[in-house]
């Protein structure tokens, strides 16, 4: 068989071979919106839901994408590559800060997303200057919570309308 | 108490009305308060006046100051103490705003004002023990549980209660929110707090006040201390502008006695009496009010534009007077004309005539420059203006706010009543519109007013510098009014520029000096009658539109008077109201016509009992209802939309009707008399206004009539006008002139005259850089014509691009080779990828001369070349009409067809669009025919509908002529658009020929 795969001989079946290479999720609205403050929220239930994925999958990302669609179904994407992680915290922040500088024209949005891509296998390196073992700690007893009791037990309180069903509020002057 | 209050007139952030405030103040029992607006000073002349006015309602006292704010950041608000320190923080926020530079974090020594830094100040330097004498921090409501815990307690006496009030109630502050949306152009949902007022910024009784401040009352008691110390003094509607234009009324009394009879020498004959004792007359009245200055800074206007060559039009009610006559303000002879004394000033009015000067839009800024040199920087302004938000902007601003797209913002302005109550979104839009509208938005500049006070400008204003480069005040005219500031205007115009060119034209191309002042042999010339007579007035300054020139052809105008009388029937409201047509029938039948009552035959004998001119009403009110002199003026500043109060309006119609009543006058007579005074509304002329324009009007005549392609020239570089300028090339050829494309050795940036032959400018090419249109000329006046296209590119720094936009007009057409050839020639030059190549050759080498195959040149190439290059084609452009169909007409012939159906083709010059009384859409245009001349038509809304217009080109037009008062027009019943010769495309065939 050494012989035969030195020759370049196989007649073992083709199996082909894939690994997820993102996770993604987003939503449309029923009704297009600009209520910043409530997009914020669902980008930040997103980013949560997303990321407790990843650590269950023991996994990390480089690459967080927000999207957007106008009303006019425009659709922009915006992109940041960052150091190996999956930790709630640093991809919530970027998420939001993508966010801002994406959401430029004065228009409605009728869906927003969260994409993490370049997956690769491995757990959370310790940041050694912004992480104390109480962060950690945290987050680690948290993970716990959502892997026993499911991952809408458990969510930061801004998020807790969105887990729910998108739903939109109506008045206008709230933000 | 209240140190901080807001008006609308902090631009995009405050909600207030000026009685807004003042109600609210009522309700909360307020009898002080300080105006604070943002950068800003333009309320308080309007704050002061209804203060005056309704004194006993309101019994409200106010001080002034103005909010410093630096991108949006609260800085410090300045209160003044007097006038003199409203004069400092006026110096103070002027000097910034015309220098550009930011406002200081801490404000320089102030002698009359205090200021009020806010408890978290803009600079760490300002600390309570730093503060000078006349500097305080303020206190907010919502900052007083921070303040109890910092070290500021031990400053009491430093220390003052600060409650800003800009809305009134929770609606107040969503618009105040949208406001500050619109302003930093982002949604609403996307503002930021810091942008935006606290939500609690609203005014409260007194004795709630007191509660919220209860653990520090001192604070309260400080900021009333402050407040008693701060106050204004104006005496509103006194004059104050400048009082002597040389060093005492003395003098500026004689020096006007004495340009004014040397005028009259010029202008009269010596021995008029009746003229002499008319100037003697106004003399008298300009003397009482104190007008002398005005009259003499006018003056010295016009003598500064005449040394500069500068023409110049005066108009406006000052046009009616004899003594501005003398002193050549304005060219109408007031005496000639029977110009209504009354109007230019009368016994009540306690405002100085106005005079409007035009100058050429080329010459305007100079003679601006020259006024503020003349009475300083520090006592001179131009004039601003408010504009607000208004209902389509509106719409569409609070549309961009909310998040529409701009196609949806599009629909709901177009059709704002079907969509109104579409979704929550835009019963939104339109709930704030409604609540918003009339808001001021902006301060922007009136068209032309300048202000030229005695004290300071700053005594009564900040200013801003907008880029026209001239500092602006930051009030209005009502204001300036109010204020007793008279403004002048000094407008900018396109006649007198396309008048003073067409003149210098004549000078170089056929060496004539033509005098365009000597306006009595005008009036006799034969081909000026002529002119008028056939309509042929195209580029004719005021008299060139499809409307004057029906008007005319229809009142078979050939005089002066006439003229005079046309340009003010025109204006929409006499037209409209039916009077255009009535005057039209008087005029054609004097003996045959129904007047409405003898006493306004004999009033307006000249225009046959018909109201034409503004001072009619004066006439008709004093003369005809017997109003008195001031009544019949706020009749007439009624009319023309300068309402300052409805109510008092109200009364005058009421006190018209009664009188009319009392005089025995039938009441359809009255009706029919106030239905005319009506229509007035808007916008109509003075006759010495009219006259002034019909001067110009002549002088445009005169030139066009003996001149008439150097005319044209002048109107095509002075650009504007009522055609395209297409049709200005075409009206030179139809007279006779030889019409050139762009050519490197003849033409100039601006279009330019040889002979008969009019070399068209370079500017008309629309993609061609301005930077080279200006260099081809120069750098031919230097080193002599280009000798060849290599010649060329060696000399002007140009791109490939550039230059096949000169080949393809035919720039290069003297070199004798074809356009093909060239643009192959060019593109050897530029070679692959090198776009642009210059570099000063040493040693002109010439390009070796490739011997290209034979290219075959395209039929209407060149037309289709210049119709994508200039817009238009040189040729006539019936020859590019794919069919042989010309209708069964030509234009001349309408008048012997009245009542036929004909059908005729027509090149689109101009449509006109306009609304029935039921709102349907129809048209009126002109179309040229065939042989070049002119015709008008109808398209009555079932037709507009059928057959509407399909944009630039040739229609076929078939419908019935029809005569008014001797003019035919084509009512149309069909309309077809015709086609075009195809135009092949080059590129295939270019390969073609070549392969």
């Amino acid at each position: 068989m050494l012989w035969n795969k030195a020759n370049a001989i196989d007649n073992s079946p083709v199996v082909p071979y894939t690994e997820q290479k993102s996770i993604s999720t987003e939503s449309t609205f029923s009704t297009d919106t600009i209520d910043v403050h409530r997009l914020r929220s669902i980008l930040i239930a997103m980013v949560e839901k997303l990321t407790f994925k990843l650590r269950k999958e023991k996994k990390l990302t480089s690459c967080i994408t927000v999207k957007i669609r106008y009303s006019n179904f425009d659709t922009e994407t915006k992109q940041a590559h960052i150091p190996y992680t999956s930790s709630d915290q640093t991809l919530i922040k970027l998420a939001l800060e993508l966010f801002d500088k994406l959401y430029t024209r004065r228009m409605r949005l009728r869906l927003v997303g969260v994409r993490l891509s370049n997956l690769v296998h491995g757990h959370y390196q310790i940041n050694l200057f912004d992480d104390t073992e109480e962060v950690i700690r945290l987050y680690q007893a948290m993970d716990r919570i959502k892997a026993r009791y499911g991952s809408s037990a458990l969510v930061r309180a801004i998020a807790m309308d969105v887990s729910r069903r998108v739903r939109m509020d109506m008045n206008m002057f709230r933000g | 108490m209240y140190l901080n209050c807001h008006t609308y007139f902090s631009f995009r952030y405050g909600t207030f009305s000026v009685e807004g405030l003042f109600d609210e103040a009522r309700r909360c029992g307020v009898h002080k308060l300080a105006l604070t607006d943002i950068n800003n000073t333009s309320g308080y002349i309007e704050m002061l006046r209804i203060c005056n006015q309704n004194r006993a309602e309101y019994n409200l006292e106010i001080a002034l100051g103005i909010e410093f704010r630096s991108e949006g950041r609260l800085l410090y608000i300045g209160l003044a103490e007097n006038n003199e320190g409203f004069e400092e923080l006026n110096r103070y926020l002027s000097h910034h705003n015309t220098t550009g530079k930011p406002l200081l974090k801490r404000v320089p020594e102030f002698v009359h004002a205090f200021i009020i830094y806010p408890f978290e100040p803009a600079s760490d330097t300002i600390t309570p023990a730093t503060l000078r004498e006349n500097e305080f921090i303020g206190i907010r409501p919502g900052e007083l549980t921070r303040l109890a815990t910092s070290n500021l307690t031990r400053y009491m006496h430093k220390l003052v209660a600060l409650a800003p009030v800009t809305f009134r109630n929770r609606t107040g502050f969503n618009i105040h929110r949208l406001l500050r949306a619109i302003d930093k152009n982002t949604l609403l949902s996307k503002l930021d707090p810091r942008d935006q007022a606290g939500e609690h910024e609203i005014m409260l009784p007194e004795k709630e006040l007191v509660e919220l401040y209860l653990r520090f009352p001192e604070l309260l008691k400080n900021s009333r201390r402050l407040l008693t110390q701060c106050s204004i003094r104006f005496e509103l509607g006194t004059d104050k502008n400048k009082a002597n234009f040389t060093d005492s009324k003395r003098n500026d009394r004689e020096l006007l006695m004495s340009l004014a009879m040397e005028g009259f020498d010029r202008r009269f004959d010596r021995y008029d009496h009746h003229a002499r004792s008319r100037l003697f007359k106004e003399l008298d009245v300009i003397s009482s009010r104190n007008f002398e200055s005005y009259f003499l800074i006018a003056h010295d206007i016009i003598r500064f534009a005449e040394h500069k060559n500068f023409a110049h039009v005066g108009r406006g009610s000052g046009a009616n007077s004899v003594a501005a006559y003398c002193l050549r303000i304005t060219d109408v002879d007031p005496i000639e004309l029977d110009l209504y004394f009354e109007r230019f000033l009368n016994p009540v009015r306690t405002s100085p005539p106005d005079f409007d000067i035009d100058f050429s839009w080329k010459d305007r800024d100079e003679v601006t420059k020259y006024i503020f040199e003349k009475h300083t920087p520090q006592h001179t302004a131009l004039l601003g203006t408010h504009s607000t938000f208004k209902d389509r902007s509106l719409v569409r601003e609070l549309g961009k706010v909310f998040g529409l797209p701009k196609p949806e913002i599009d629909t709901i302005v177009a059709r704002p009543d079907q969509n109104r109550n579409r979704d929550h979104i835009t019963r939104l839009i339109f709930r704030y519109a409604d609540r918003m509208y009339s808001i001021p938005s902006h301060l922007s500049i009136h068209a032309g007013g300048v202000l030229i006070t005695e004290k300071p400008i700053y005594a009564y204003t900040a200013t801003n510098l907008p880029p026209k480069g001239f500092p602006v005040a930051h009030f209005e005219m009502h204001n300036a009014e109010d204020m007793g500031i008279y403004k002048l205007d000094i407008l900018s115009q396109r006649g007198l520029g396309h008048i003073k060119d067409a003149a210098a034209f004549i000078k170089t191309n056929r060496g004539i000096k033509v005098d365009v002042n000597d306006f009595e042999s005008f009036k006799k010339d034969p081909k000026i009658r002529n002119l008028i007579r056939r309509g042929k007035t195209m580029g004719c300054f005021y008299v060139e539109s499809p409307a004057m020139r029906m008007l005319l052809g229809k009142l078979r105008c050939d005089n002066y008077i006439t003229l005079v009388a046309a340009s003010s029937i025109i204006r929409p409201g006499v037209a409209r109201s039916g009077m255009m047509r009535e005057y039209i029938h008087r005029h054609l039948n004097p003996d045959r016509y129904t007047s409405i009552h003898p006493k306004m035959d004999e009033l307006m004998a000249e225009t046959y009992g018909v109201m034409v001119y503004q001072e009619d009403v004066i006439k008709v009110a004093h003369h005809f209802a017997g109003l008195t002199l001031s009544e019949a003026d706020i009749l007439r500043r009624g009319m023309s939309g300068k309402y300052r109060s409805r109510k008092e309006f109200q009364q005058v119609k009421d006190q018209f009707f009664l009188n009319c009543k009392k005089r025995g006058y039938p009441q359809e007579v009255t009706d029919r008399v106030w239905f005319e005074i009506e229509s007035f509304s808007g916008y109509s002329f003075a006759k010495g206004h009219s006259a002034s324009y019909a001067v110009e009007s002549y002088q445009s005549l005169f030139l066009k009539a003996h001149y008439p392609l150097e005319f044209m020239v002048g109107v095509i570089n002075n650009f504007g006008g009522f055609y395209q300028t297409e049709f200005y090339f075409h009206e030179a050829r139809m007279d006779g002139a030889e019409i050139e494309a762009p050519c490197i050795n003849h033409s100039d940036h601006t279009t330019t005259i040889a002979g008969d032959t009019i070399y068209i400018g370079f500017i008309h090419l629309k993609s061609l850089e301005t930077r080279i249109g200006k260099c081809i000329p120069e750098e031919r006046s230097q080193n002599g014509d280009f000798k060849s296209l290599d010649n060329f590119i060696r000399r002007i720094p140009v791109s490939l691009e550039q230059i096949s936009i000169l080949i393809r007009i035919g720039a290069f057409r003297f070199t004798g080779k074809s356009k093909r050839e060239l643009l192959w020639e060019a593109h050897l030059y530029f070679g692959k990828g090198k776009n642009t190549k210059y570099a000063v050759d040493l040693f002109n080498l010439e390009l070796p001369d490739y011997r290209l195959p034979p290219l075959d040149h395209l039929p209407y190439e060149d037309a289709f070349d210049e119709l994508e290059l200039l817009q238009f084609s040189l040729c006539d452009p019936f020859t590019l009409l794919a069919t042989s169909e010309r209708g069964d007409t030509v234009a001349g012939e309408l008048t012997k067809k009245t009542g036929k159906k004909v059908s005729i083709t027509g090149y689109l010059v101009t449509i006109k669009n306009t609304y029935t009384k039921d709102g349907k859409l129809m048209h009126f245009a002109t179309f040229c025919d065939r042989n070049g001349d002119v015709f008008d038509t109808t398209h009555f809304p079932p037709v507009a509908k059928r057959n509407p217009f399909r944009g630039h080109g040739f229609y076929m037009l078939c419908g019935k002529v029809v005569e008014d008062f001797g003019y035919p027009m084509i009512e149309v019943d069909r309309m077809d658009k015709m086609p075009m010769v195809h135009k092949e495309k080059p590129n295939a065939r270019l390969r073609q020929g070549v392969v």
